[in-house]
């Protein structure tokens, strides 16, 4: 099987404080400081590129417990933006930053397909037709994007399970693991088909 | 004082021996056209002026393939994408030459062989008369038959000449910049080569996002479904679109993927590196969907001159992958004096080439 090599991770190193420590600005973490902290993390990433966002969502998904790798820039043979690696389940993901789409579209969706295809054919890391392919992006889609309805042709069509998760909802299974002892089933990532929540 | 002149009667040519037909059209592309006829004399190919104009408008049914019989699609008639060719003042179409571009899909629809291209590149309606034809104001309805019937059969020789490449040059930046200007133009283009070749197609409607695909059509029992990018589109894109184009048709109108043939519709082709040709590759060998890959380069060739070939073997042989990433030796399949004819046949538009 040809595994792909990275340098590193991918992930930037922050220290040991998490993303709710660092955006605190002085508050205490917890429930009652949830919406301000939450607000200084969106008032700050809302500018964020492709370089600083990727490895942001690697750090979330790590912290989240998945063996997550941000695919290095420029490395055109590998079309997706990183990848959960697991023994069995392995799931290429397609992010887009903020400045990038601000909600995730029709086009992210036809990339996660891409990326679906590629790597049950090039094989760089154990996955099966079930395992899901990852949308993340800042926002969520609109209705009227009809991102839902390609999700729904595309699972019928070919079997595979495309998911999307905003941002938001990626901080808040974050939040839900430090702060109220809810660790995330793995395998409803695994699986996702559509929204997360 | 000021004399009102009378308004000239249309006319129209007819043949004035039945018994002396026309035998071939001998096409010259950058010059006039010639017709020999069964008596051996070689006349000028002239504008006979038909009754419906088939070089400007083309028929309505032609619009309207049967398929997704609900989908708004771009019901413009219009042969010409730029507008150029109307009917003049005395009954017959003219082509005006500070517009036209020379694309030639005009050149193809007249079965007299009166349009050509002249030395600078702009299509031209051949007028004058000749010994075999007569002029009547009113056309009965054998005179018609009689000259359609004699025309409908005629061969077409062409002279495999060189053209040149300040032709192509010319005529693809000035497409390009009409399409930049004019959303949805390179759709246009597209679908009248394509029903110039035979091949009966339809093209979305700009701005209804529901219906994705660019061009869809039916060849026997299968679907055609095409993606058209000739102005400098992502070229990564359009087997992204293919996938959504198969699972939208499969999931909403209930047609099996293996009776769906997409293909793409490009200017260029990428270069050899270009991760495309994997993508397309990958596509195959997991989901079985063969995407097909035309050059618009070959269309318009196809169409320059007046080639008719059969839709499904194209659709078999140009097949571009990372083991094969050329269309060069299918082309020449369909059309062997390719490399006579055309200069850039060993370029860009016909394979990936750094």
């Amino acid at each position: 099987m040809k595994k792909l090599t990275h340098k590193s991770n991918g992930i930037e190193q922050t220290g040991t404080l998490n993303i709710f420590q660092r955006h605190s600005n002085g508050l205490d973490v917890e429930e009652s400081t949830k919406t301000i902290i939450f607000k200084n993390i969106f008032g700050e990433i809302e500018d964020y590129d492709k370089y600083k966002f990727y490895p942001l969502v690697g750090e979330i998904l790590q912290e989240l417990g998945f063996n997550c790798q941000i695919t290095r820039d420029g490395d055109s043979n590998n079309r997706s933006d990183g990848y959960i690696i697991d023994e069995v389940h392995s799931v290429p993901i397609e992010i887009k930053s903020p400045t990038e789409v601000l909600a995730i579209n029709n086009k992210s969706v036809r990339q996660a397909v891409e990326n679906k295809v590629v790597l049950l054919s090039r094989k760089f890391y154990n996955t099966t037709i079930e395992t899901t392919s990852l949308v993340i992006g800042y926002l969520y889609p609109t209705e009227r994007s009809g991102v839902l309805d390609l999700i729904d042709d595309v699972k019928k069509a070919y079997g595979f399970s495309i998911g999307i998760i905003s941002f938001e909802a990626l901080l808040i299974c974050l939040w839900n693991k430090y702060y109220q002892n809810k660790e995330l089933d793995k395998n409803i990532i695994l699986t996702l088909n559509g929204r997360l929540f | 004082m000021k004399r009102l002149n009378p308004k000239k009667s249309t006319q129209y040519g007819i043949l004035k021996n039945s018994t002396i037909s026309p035998v071939s059209t001998i096409v010259e592309l950058f010059g006039e056209n010639k017709v020999l006829f069964s008596d051996e004399s070689q006349v000028r190919a002239i504008c006979l002026n038909c009754i419906s104009h088939p070089c400007i408008d083309y028929d309505y049914e032609m619009l309207k393939p049967d398929i997704l019989p609900g989908m708004p699609h771009n019901l413009n008639t219009k042969v010409c994408p730029i507008d150029s060719i109307k009917i003049g003042g005395d009954g017959f179409p003219q082509i005006d030459s500070t517009s036209c571009i020379g694309c030639g899909i005009c050149l193809s629809k007249c079965k007299y062989g009166a349009i050509h291209l002249t030395s600078d590149n702009k299509a031209l309606v051949n007028r004058g008369t000749h010994q075999h034809v007569d002029w009547v104001e009113e056309l009965s309805y054998e005179d018609f038959q009689n000259r359609e019937g004699a025309f409908s059969q005629i061969e077409l020789d062409y002279l495999p000449i060189m053209i040149s490449k300040k032709y192509f040059n010319e005529l693809y930046s000035k497409i390009l910049s009409f399409c930049k200007s004019n959303n949805g133009a390179e759709n246009y283009f597209v679908r009248n080569l394509f029903l110039n070749l035979g091949l009966n197609t339809k093209v979305r409607v700009i701005g209804n996002n529901d219906i994705r695909f660019d061009l869809i059509g039916t060849i026997q029992n299968d679907i055609i479904v095409g993606e058209i990018g000739l102005n400098g589109t992502d070229i990564l894109e359009e087997p992204r679109a293919i996938l959504d184009d198969v699972a939208v048709l499969n999931s909403r109108y209930g047609f099996e993927i293996n009776s769906i043939k997409p293909v793409i519709i490009t200017l260029s082709f990428p270069n050899k590196r270009s991760d495309v040709y994997e993508v397309i590759y990958d596509i195959q060998k997991i989901l079985s969907i063969r995407i097909i890959t035309i050059s618009f380069h070959i269309l318009i060739l196809l169409n320059l001159f007046r080639k008719k070939v059969d839709i499904n073997e194209m659709i078999k042989l140009f097949y571009v992958d990372k083991d094969n990433k050329s269309i060069l030796e299918a082309t020449i399949k369909i059309f062997p004096d390719i490399i006579k004819i055309d200069p850039y046949y060993n370029s860009e538009f016909y394979q990936a080439i750094k």
